[in-house]
């Protein structure tokens, strides 16, 4: 028996294997609809804010609890001290791409590149002074209306890769579909990037400087 | 770290109980009736008719409630050759010779549930052994401070369940321990006082809170015996009334009969399986006062309630959802399935061995304890642990358990860290005794009675996957919002199980909720191979029957089956949480679930009709978490489907062909020294078993058949 022979006989055996397997099965798998560990990073499509792009970017800490303003270089920043409640928040105007409102149903993403220094200062009842900086610092990120109505709320070091608050510039991906309810505003007129942080205790002295580089909704 | 944990854990308490009292928190702006509410506590008690007496070794005898003198001498005996005893002697001794408690008005303990829980009986409660193992003038001097304190306050809960919250049940409970303690060596008067307080708060707690006079709008712990929060009362009501029952001039018999007639009703209702429907998380917030009330009652009054069949068997809820390689649960119910470590609460599972004498028990239980001690030593191991029941050998223990009375099984393929722990649920709401109770005890209206099921989650036939410290498919984290769709099971859309999107879960109106999702099936093969089946069918407004089928097979693999046959066109969405999800090859249905520490289980998902298959995000909303996960969603708009999901924790490259024939569906499993057969024969109603046979290269490997009914509630 030659060889090449040898080599057709075992191929028809496999494809006889094969069709024999193919021949059981008549299940079927499925169709992918929806990935969001898709490597394939997300599409901007809308620019609420860029670095160094200000016109039309309002700020304010609807609480009076941070001092908001733009760096020098056009990044947004707001500086905390002390332990009162804060509301600082992102206002915009409608621009070329950006619209005045959006719906948060309308894209995947709100995207934020951010960053987040600074640390806690705590004083003891024997009057030492110590000082800390807890991964999780619930900070939380509001979405309001125009009414200035909350449409949704989540903990920031929620949605990091590694559940703490950014200290570095780092992107953060926050899926809409989180920010969509648990507040009694109108979901589909987003009209500001707010944060939250409720008032502390009054031993603990707040430090710290929220900068944000880049805000955009993607899908 | 310690301290954080520390901290974590009191948080934790604090909050959780904080958000149960919040249901029976008094409308905003209403403060506390003081007048109101004492108006309602009746200057004297009636006759009694059938009172307990102290057995005559204890007439006269303090202390007595918990431990005797000699028995004292005993401990401190045991603990010369037993290093756990020994560690926790030492530690109590130690620390009642440092605390100091300064006399103080108002103390935290009387303002709420969380300090009397945390301090009251975490801590103070600890002099009790401290000053009787050495009698230093410091613990003394701190249980006369802490005495005198809680004499000298009206209340021992100032809050609008005045009295008669659960702190005041702890409250109760450490003073009644440390009076008892100390009695002896306090000055007479002090200690005629005290007794009288003590009485005082007994009739406080009765009348208002078990006769439910209390000027509270919701009455939300009186209403079944199941209720931990009972449980708390109930220890403090036996520590209080045991310790002043002989005590001259004071009319305490009327008040112990009621107690009799408290646990004897408690007890009734105690499932066999010693287990809480809430989850172990919950079981360990119970447990320990259960078992101190029936303990102090035992001893002194010659009950038997330790004898019922769940003390024994409490243990088995603790040990079987213990995470492999994690020092927490990977439980159901409300659980932040965080990681903690051990805590007085959780000494009280050692009576399970104390009393059934299981070393292998033993040995698990001290296991679990050096796996996750801190460095402290809870007092509570002087009550509950036994050094005479002798050390097994916990790996001795079968690796799986059904419970009954949950409508739950655990299987893991050992006892080591890195073991794969697989979770399956499908029990009623409540579970069996519960519901017992529910249908049996009517209520006024001669309707099924009001049970709480507050921590509840409709997750019927749902299933959680972890292994080495890591949770491959979430078991959850004490929702905030309970719905069916965070769980490992399937929805009809968004929309889940009857009951489903309550902070708090609330019995399902005009149905046996034991009808609407109960384990059909059960049987375990050679190997720990294991077939168990679940019916959930009813728990859902529009299917006729969802069967899921758990097939084990350790060292193996894992399959799950799913038949679901639903009232006319439905979405039907199967869904699979877990920290990260990835598709690794649609085409023939590959996907993996992993975590971001590394571990993976890769797994395959076929059906028998055209299916969508999605990764989404999940925010599992818990109490004290929020964690964004992803959810793997395969969904087809039909009347029915079959879905076969086979999972691989075991690394043996197992893959599956479905092929369905009339009347049944043949799946072909191989991988790693794996060729087997397997022959599904789906169910033909709502309690009987589907036919389902395994053959390995021609032999038979395990079989259900209609007579492999899984046992449901307490067993004969």
């Amino acid at each position: 028996m030659s060889t090449r022979f040898r080599l057709k006989m075992l191929i028809v055996a496999a494809a006889a294997v094969v069709l024999a397997f193919l021949a059981l099965s008549d299940a079927l798998a499925f169709k992918v609809v929806k990935n969001v560990n898709s490597p394939e990073p997300p599409v901007e499509k809308v620019v609420i804010f860029a670095k160094g792009e200000t016109d039309g970017i309002v700020l304010k800490d609807l609480s009076d609890g941070s001092t908001m303003s733009f760096t020098d270089d056009g990044e947004i920043q707001a500086k905390f001290e002390g332990f009162a409640e804060t509301k600082p928040a992102i206002k915009w105007e409608a621009g070329d791409k950006r619209p005045d409102t959006f719906d948060a149903k309308g894209y995947e993403y709100l995207i934020i590149r951010m960053k987040m220094e600074g640390e806690v200062k705590r004083t003891h009842a024997n009057g030492k002074v110590t000082s800390s900086r807890p991964d999780n610092l619930w900070f939380a990120l509001h979405l309001l209306d125009e009414e200035g109505r909350r449409c949704g709320s989540l903990n920031l070091s929620s949605v990091t890769e590694d559940e703490k608050m950014p200290e570095e510039m780092t992107t953060v991906r926050i899926p809409l579909l989180l920010l969509r309810s648990g507040g009694d505003g109108d979901a589909s007129k987003v009209a500001a990037v707010a944060f939250y942080w409720p008032k502390t205790h009054d031993y603990n002295d707040r430090q710290f400087n929220l900068v944000i580089e880049r805000i955009t909704l993607a899908d | 770290m310690k301290k954080f944990m520390s901290l974590l854990i009191v948080l934790t308490l604090v909050a959780g109980f904080a958000a149960t009292m919040a249901m029976a928190a008094p409308p905003a702006g209403g403060g506390v009736d003081y007048e109101g509410n004492l108006a309602l506590v009746p200057p004297a008690d009636p006759e009694p008719t059938d009172a307990p007496k102290l057995l005559p070794a204890m007439v006269g005898k303090h202390p007595r409630l918990l431990f005797t003198s000699e028995e004292i001498e005993l401990l401190k005996k045991q603990a010369e050759t037993d290093e756990v005893l020994k560690a926790a002697v030492d530690g109590v001794v130690s620390w009642s010779k440092r605390i100091k408690v300064p006399v103080q008005q108002k103390p935290a303990v009387v303002t709420g549930d969380g300090p009397a829980l945390t301090q009251s009986v975490g801590q103070w409660a600890m002099l009790a052994y401290g000053y009787n193992l050495e009698k230093s003038d410091n613990a003394r001097e701190a249980i006369v401070n802490i005495l005198t304190m809680m004499l000298n306050e009206p209340h021992w809960a100032d809050t609008a369940e005045l009295d008669s919250n659960m702190g005041a049940g702890n409250n109760m409970l450490m003073v009644a321990l440390l009076y008892d303690a100390v009695y002896e060596d306090l000055e007479p008067e002090l200690r005629k006082q005290l007794a009288a307080k003590i009485l005082t708060h007994v009739r406080r707690m009765h009348y208002l809170g078990y006769q439910q006079k209390a000027l509270m709008p919701i009455k939300y712990w009186q209403q079944d015996p199941a209720n931990n929060h009972r449980w708390h009362r109930g220890a403090g009501m036996a520590a209080s009334l045991i310790a002043i029952a002989d005590e001259e001039g004071v009319e305490s018999r009327y008040m112990l009969q009621e107690l009799r007639k408290e646990m004897d009703f408690l007890i009734k209702w105690y499932p066999h399986d010693g287990d809480c429907h809430e989850g172990s998380s919950y079981q360990v917030f119970g447990f320990n006062y259960l078992a101190m009330a029936a303990r102090i009652m035992d001893r002194n009054i010659g009950t038997q309630y330790l004898k019922a069949p769940g003390f024994a068997n409490a243990w088995a809820q603790q040990i079987y959802y213990r995470a492999p390689g994690r020092k927490g649960y990977m439980t159901f119910g409300d659980a932040p399935n965080n990681e903690r470590p051990f805590q007085h609460l959780d000494s009280a599972f050692f009576l399970s061995p104390a009393l059934s004498r299981d070393k292998n028990v033993q040995a698990a239980l001290l296991n679990y304890y050096k796996f996750t001690n801190n460095g402290r030593h809870p007092w509570t191991m002087l009550t509950w642990y036994d050094p005479t029941v002798g050390l097994g050998d916990y790996k001795a223990i079968p690796t799986y358990r059904i419970f009954p009375d949950l409508g739950a099984v655990t299987m893991r393929d050992s006892w080591e860290s890195d073991a794969v722990l697989m979770t399956f649920k499908c029990g009623p709401y409540a579970g069996y005794k519960l519901n017992e109770y529910r249908h049996t005890v009517l209520d006024e209206n001669g309707n099924p009675h009001y049970i709480n099921i507050a921590h509840d989650d409709p997750d019927a036939n749902s299933f959680a996957l972890g292994t080495d410290g890591e949770f491959l498919f979430h078991p959850g984290n004490y929702a905030t919002n309970k719905v069916t769709r965070t769980h490992s099971t399937i929805t009809l859309g968004q929309k889940g199980q009857k009951g489903e999107g309550d902070a708090y879960t609330q019995p399902v109106n005009g149905v046996d909720m034991r009808d609407l999702s109960y384990l059909v099936s059960w049987k375990v093969g050679e190997q720990g191979r294991i077939i168990v089946e679940g019916e959930a069918g009813n728990a859902y407004d529009d299917l006729e029957l969802f069967r899921r089928t758990a097939i084990w097979m350790p060292g193996e693999y894992i399959l799950l089956l799913d038949d679901v046959r639903a009232r006319g066109q439905q979405k039907i969405t199967w869904r699979g949480t877990c920290e990260k999800a990835q598709f690794e090859n649609p085409e023939d249905g590959r996907c993996y679930a992993y975590t971001k520490k590394g571990k993976r289980v890769d797994f395959q998902m076929l059906a028998n009709r055209e299916f969508n298959g999605s990764i989404d995000f999940m925010m599992l909303v818990g109490r004290w978490t929020q964690l964004l996960m992803h959810q793997f969603q395969f969904s087809l708009d039909s009347q029915d489907v079959r879905f076969a999901c086979l999972m691989d924790p075991w690394k043996k490259k197992v893959s599956m062909t479905m092929k369905e024939e009339a009347g049944g569906v043949t799946l072909k499993v191989t991988g790693d020294g794996i060729n087997d057969t397997w022959t599904w024969k789906p169910a033909g109603d709502l309690k009987t078993p589907a036919s389902i046979t395994c053959t390995r290269d021609g032999k038979e490997l395990i079989t259900l058949t209609e007579k492999d009914k899984a046992p449901q509630g307490d067993a004969e």
